[in-house]
């Protein structure tokens, strides 16, 4: 066997074992919590390693290599006439380097849940859960082709649904997870309807077949859709883009996220960090030969322009958000929303390469937040209110520590974390490609640095504000553990994508290894995108500032005199009504109800009453009546006409079967019976014999 | 003959499963005489292994193409998936009837089985009018004493003779129309008779097709020759029902696929019109009357004609793909009809009641029993991504690629309202309440084969369908 | 083809036009004078009693029925031993598995007790 064999056969088996776990503790472990947590993180450690080996034995190949020949397996599957369905998987490097991110966060997660889901009544069911969200992903990411990849997608839907709503005894909860359950899936029929448009177009679904075929590809380009003035291709990646604006939370379906914060935390880390809305990203990359088709120099094509206005604008928009909120997840929520954004933008804009960097240093650094927060709110006796915090660095020091480093690498602090290089790859292509997208990314940037001060200030420095913080006390290993090593990924990570041309760094450095292995996912194409010919110091002197700058403000507001207990935001004092509508995110919820639910509510409620009690109702009553006088006639033919003493069980059948319309035909006596087929015969046959 | 030859011992290769199978009935009916009563159960035993190596003896071993003893059978590559669905099926009936308490353990019960197995298998291989009319006669005739076995009981025994009466009346019917043909062409093989036909006065021609299309009909269940089936599918002992609801209906679609193929395709668009009303009628009535059944076997009756209309939808569609999706979607049907069936034997053993609502609580006694039914009505229903889903996906294409949009309008629609009762039996066992709930099932040893094997074959057929699929469609080929 | 029909219907025609007119014939002919006697059920001359539906026992027909397989077996066998001399070994063969066939099925029946008179 070669190792291309054996890599063949790792890649199929890597989402297996997560699966397996998922049924072996619903169907029989479901009462051991030590065996189940055993069962699921073994099963997940298992798919690490598999991802692991696959990983670092093609990073051996190079990018370029992987490329020509990807690993790639096929079965035929679902037959379907002279065609037959094929499933199978595929690794080129971007599925590559989300398999080692994913299985990096989601072991580090199903680690870390040991302790936070401790004593929970419904401990084996939640390991049950996050292994099958965990299977989801690691299909969605090795999936070869657009319909498995949906059926991934879907399994994750129903998961974040499962595990959102895990405290379904919380009102809020089972809320929260409806409505992020029927958010998604407003983008997913959309994206639906965008694959099957594109199969009736190609004939197929597989990457390879679609993706690397210029021929394919340039048909795609020139063929005017449905819709005028667009090409397939356009309409088509409009349409999948849609799945990536409710999966990874966009606006205008931004509203399910923050809301899914009532999930446990581990969950929140899992759906922002490791799996489902980096699922919406990993899409749109993936699919990006097909989006980018047709582009010209640095104008980009109808769903690029969707996507560079939709991510900018959703950018800066959630970022405004996070600057208002109190409870500790939903701030890291809006800054998912704005962080992914920032990658949809990035696409937006051509800078492909920048928006994987970011997609994968996004993961690491957003789960250590989420799982810091968790720590947090496990070690703060489940207080999530910041403004109940404070003081926390000493009473949580390797909490406190990890979530610096976490937060510093959100807001991008220069040099030192990873998030500073991948934000500030994206920043200088816009800086090159697009002003508009880039002032407004930038100040993005710079809240994103104020807000996640802000948080850090509230959360760990000056004196506790609440009973629960007083209290607080560090957090057992098997959940610092995992913040640890997220940390030094957060940290360095950022190293295997420094630019060539970035003084010092990057000729010690010398060798951009990211963009040269992600990039050859797109082969040619990446030589055709635009982007900077040279290293352009202005775009990196903003960034600088715009993350320096937004964390000394967080300091000056809230570090350098920290709140006392009672106190108010002082940002509450100095923006005033604009304050409260942040607080209240511009009101797009309410909007929603008002424009959206009522009327449905108030519509169905109507069908209901006119359509179905009225029109459907009634219908079926009628036959039931008019049945019923056929029964009678039946019976009163029955009983005066037919002789009624036939065979015992004849009247045992009729009585059983009552009096209903089939009575007519059904009588249960085999004369009637033959009676009607030779009436069938006659009348057939007389039919032929006289018109034919 | 004149100057053929007579007799060429290669022959004996096509109908070897046939030989195989009769042996096996000599022998087991010989057993049948040297065992005590109380042990005649291990009878199920014997008929099962053997007509296990049976199946396994059509699958392998070497098979000539052409026609055998002077074109009375052709085992053609579809001809074979055939007798392997009807051996499938006997074996999984074998081992259910071994577990059915009312039943009397006995030779002549499996050796009737076996006999009626024997005229399944030469049905799917006839290729002569007299050939088909002997298989056919056989088959029914073994099936007759077959329902009415349980002697005591006056629903069985009412049932054998409504089902002997109808059997008969169809079957003179259909042996007119036989005649008819004969008269016709003056030839019997399939081939002559094609050919002959095409010269022949379409009026006659086609009250010949009529006159035999009563005796397909009555096999496969269809309207309006679709009448015995709630009142013998209720009063059968349910293994029996069983067999006839899948293998007897499989030999039924097997006979009306091959002669439509080969004897009619003169009558071409007449047929094709025919067949399209009658699935369409077919499955509407079966679907609805099963609505309002509260026995279960009555319920599985009317939905076993709506199954039948699913899969005249195949052969209305006339070409390849049609006739493979048909062949596909009976092994479907096979394994999950079975399944259901089984399920309905432990419970009625236990409650000795059909009624749907004596499943009351069932999830309670027993998770197995419970998920078996499911995963059956699940596949009966063509929910995904169970066996049924698929096959019936398969269908509906073969339908559409022969441009027949309307009859798979009316299939779907009619997969809707199927869904309505089958989950209604879902309600009762999962939801509804019961007594006698903390009393579990025993599922004794053949019966768990039988399940386990069906519920395994009931998802992986959902969810690997290619491979079968394929083998159904590389046979298809030899018809094309 | 057609034409060779046409004997068939009129053999239909016969068939069913003679019973008709016979029976009619008889029946205009015939004189009309019922009494009691005459309607009595005719059972061999005897003096009927009991109902016209009596129950048979069921073992005749067991009986009639291992009679009806040797019966069809002559006739089968009748033909096969005229030609005897000219058949090729595979059609004697063939009358010899015939003939073991029933036997076994004679024997079956004869284990089971069915030529016990209960």
């Amino acid at each position: 066997m070669t190792i291309r064999q054996l890599l063949e056969i790792l890649t199929v088996l890597i989402p297996l074992p997560p699966f397996l776990a998922f049924a072996f503790i619903v169907l029989f472990f479901n009462r051991w919590k030590r065996l189940s947590h055993s069962i699921a993180i073994g099963a997940m450690a298992l798919s690490f390693l598999m991802a692991q080996i696959v990983f670092w034995t093609v990073i051996g190949w190079g990018g370029e290599a992987l490329y020509e020949h990807p690993i790639a397996v096929q079965v035929p599957w679902l037959p379907s006439g002279d065609e037959v369905l094929s499933m199978g998987v595929m690794v080129d490097p971007l599925t590559a380097i989300t398999l080692f991110f994913v299985s990096i966060t989601c072991l580090a997660i199903f680690i870390y849940s040991v302790g936070y889901m401790h004593g929970d009544p419904r401990y084996s069911r939640f390991f049950a859960y996050i292994s099958l969200f965990a299977t989801g992903m690691l299909g969605l990411t090795v999936a070869d082709n657009l319909l498995m990849l949906f059926i991934f997608w879907e399994i994750m839907g129903l998961c974040s649904y499962l595990l959102i709503g895990f405290w379904f005894e919380k009102p809020s909860a089972y809320r929260a997870a409806i409505k992020a359950f029927l958010t998604t899936r407003i983008g997913d029929v959309i994206m639906l309807l965008g694959i099957a448009y594109l199969y009736s177009q190609t004939g197929t679904l597989s990457f390879a077949a679609i993706l690397r075929d210029e021929a394919v590809l340039h048909e795609l380009a020139v063929t005017p859709s449905v819709i005028s003035g667009l090409s397939v291709a356009a309409a088509v990646g409009l349409l999948l883009f849609a799945g990536t604006v409710g999966k990874s939370a966009q606006f205008p379906l931004h509203v399910w996220l923050p809301d899914a914060m009532e999930g446990p935390t581990p969950v929140s880390a899992m759906i922002h960090a490791a799996t489902m809305v980096s699922a919406g990203v990993y899409m749109v990359v993936r699919m990006f030969p097909l989006l980018a088709v047709g582009m010209e120099g640095a104008v980009g094509t109808p769903p690029m322009v969707a996507m560079a206005i939709i991510g900018s604008f959703t950018a800066f928009f959630a970022a405004t958000i996070a600057v208002a909120q109190d409870d500790i997840k939903r701030v890291l929520a809006y800054s998912t929303i704005s962080q992914l954004a920032y990658m949809v933008a990035a696409l937006g804009i051509g800078a492909y390469v920048a928006a994987a960097f970011h997609l994968v240093t996004h993961a690491f650094f957003k789960a250590l937040l989420f799982l810091g927060s968790g720590s947090v709110i496990i070690g703060a006796h489940h207080e999530q209110d910041m403004m109940e915090m404070g003081g926390l660095r000493k009473r949580m020091p390797v909490t406190f520590w990890t979530f610096l480093i976490g937060g510093f690498a959100l807001s991008g602090f220069p040099i030192l974390t990873a998030g500073f290089w991948s934000k500030d790859e994206i920043l200088a292509y816009a800086w090159h490609l697009n002003p508009v997208v880039f002032w407004v990314l930038a100040a993005g940037a710079l809240l994103t640095a104020f807000y996640t001060m802000r948080q850090i200030c509230l959360t760990f420095l000056g004196e506790p504000r609440g009973e629960h913080a007083e209290h607080a006390h560090e957090t057992p290993w098997v959940m610092t553990g995992p913040l640890v090593v997220l940390a030094l990924f957060a940290l360095f990570f950022g190293f295997v994508g420094v630019p060539e041309e970035f003084p010092v760094l990057g000729e010690l450095i010398g060798y951009n290894w990211f963009h040269h292995f992600v990039g050859a996912t797109v082969g040619e194409l990446l030589h055709h995108l635009p982007g900077p010919e040279s290293f352009n110091p202005v775009p990196l002197a903003i960034s600088v500032v715009a993350a320096l700058g937004g964390l000394t403000l967080g300091w000056l507001v809230y570090g350098r005199r920290p709140l006392k207990a009672g106190e108010t935001d002082p940002l509450a004092r100095w923006l005033g009504p604009v304050h409260t509508v942040l607080k209240n995110k511009y009101y797009i919820d309410e909007l929603y109800h008002f424009v959206f639910i009522r009327p449905t509510v108030w519509l169905a409620g109507a069908v209901f009453r006119w359509f179905d009690r009225g029109l459907i109702d009634g219908i079926l009553h009628g036959i039931a009546r008019l049945g019923e006088i056929l029964g009678i006639a039946n019976r009163w033919v029955h009983t005066y006409v037919i002789d009624g003493g036939v065979v015992d069980g004849s009247a045992k059948v009729v009585g059983a079967t009552g009096r209903e319309l089939r009575q007519v035909l059904q009588t249960g006596q085999v004369q009637h019976y033959l009676l009607q087929v030779l009436m069938f015969l006659c009348a057939f046959a007389l039919l032929y014999i006289l018109f034919f | 003959m004149g100057g053929e030859t007579v007799f060429n011992a290669i022959w004996l290769l096509t109908i070897l499963p046939e030989l195989l199978l009769l042996i096996l009935a000599l022998i087991v009916l010989g057993v049948d005489l040297a065992l005590p009563a109380e042990r005649k159960r291990s009878l199920g035993v014997w008929t099962a292994a053997g007509l296990v190596i049976v199946l396994l003896v059509s699958l392998l071993a070497p098979v000539p193409e052409e026609a055998a003893f002077g074109g009375l059978v052709r085992a053609d590559p579809l001809g074979r998936v055939f007798r392997a669905m009807f051996l499938l099926g006997g074996v999984l009936v074998a081992l259910m009837s071994m577990d059915f308490r009312p039943l009397r353990q006995d030779g002549p019960y499996y050796g009737m089985l076996l006999f009626s197995l024997l005229g399944m298998c030469l049905m799917a291989v006839a290729e002569n009018l007299v050939m088909l009319y002997v298989a056919m006669e056989l088959t029914s005739i073994s099936a007759y004493v077959l329902v009415g076995y349980l002697r005591e009981d006056t629903f069985s025994a009412e049932a054998g003779l409504k089902y002997m009466l109808f059997g008969a009346f169809t079957s003179a019917v259909m042996l007119y129309g036989l005649s008819l043909l004969f008269g016709l062409t003056g030839g019997t093989g399939y081939m002559e008779v094609a050919a002959a036909l095409r010269e022949a006065p379409f009026s006659l021609a086609m009250v010949g097709f009529l006159m035999v299309l009563v005796g397909f009909g009555f096999k496969v269940a269809m309207v309006p020759m679709h009448f015995w089936t709630p009142d013998v599918y209720q009063g059968a002992p349910t293994p029996v029902t069983a067999f006839i609801s899948v293998a007897s209906k499989a030999a039924g679609f097997a006979v009306m696929l091959r002669a439509f193929r080969f004897i009619f395709p003169s009558l071409g668009g007449e047929w094709v019109a025919l067949m399209v009303a009658i699935s369409a009628v077919t499955m509407t009535l079966g679907n609805i009357f099963a609505v309002w059944q509260k026995n279960i076997k009555r319920m599985l009756a009317y939905s076993s004609v709506a199954q039948a209309g699913y899969i005249l939808i195949g052969v209305a569609a006339a070409s390849r793909l049609g006739i493979a999706a048909a062949a596909f979607y009976l092994i479907i049907y096979t394994v999950t009809n079975i399944a259901a069936f089984a399920t309905v034997v432990l419970v009625s053993n236990l409650t000795g009641s059909e009624d749907i609502e004596s499943f009351a609580g069932l999830s309670r006694r027993s998770k197995f029993l419970a998920w078996g039914l499911m995963l059956a009505l699940f596949s009966l229903g063509g929910v995904p991504p169970f066996a049924g889903f698929i096959g019936k996906l398969i269908l509906f294409a073969g339908a559409v690629q022969s441009g027949l949009i309307a009859l798979v309008v009316i299939g779907v629609l009619n997969v809707i309202v199927s869904l309505y009762y089958y989950l209604n039996v879902a309600k009762v066992v999962f939801e509804r309440r019961s007594e006698e709930e903390e009393e579990p099932v025993p599922i004794p040893v053949p019966s768990r084969w039988v399940l386990g094997f069906t519920m395994a074959a009931i998802v992986i057929l959902g969810v690997l369908a290619a491979p079968v699929f394929n083998w159904v469609w590389r046979a298809s080929g030899a018809w094309f | 083809m057609l034409e060779q029909f046409i004997f068939v219907g009129v053999l239909l025609v016969v068939a069913l036009f003679l019973p008709v007119v016979l029976i009619g014939l008889a029946w205009l002919l015939r004189p009309k004078r019922p009494n009691p006697r005459k309607s009595e059920i005719y059972e061999c001359g005897l003096q009927p009693h009991g109902e016209n539906w009596v129950q048979f026992k069921a073992q005749y027909y067991i009986f009639a029925l291992v009679f009806l397989i040797f019966d069809v077996e002559a006739v089968f066998l009748f033909p096969w031993a005229l030609v005897y001399n000219w058949l090729p070994l595979y059609a004697v063969l063939e009358g010899v598995l015939f003939i073991a066939l029933l036997a076994a099925a004679l024997v079956y029946a004869w284990q089971k007790g069915a030529l016990e008179w209960m």
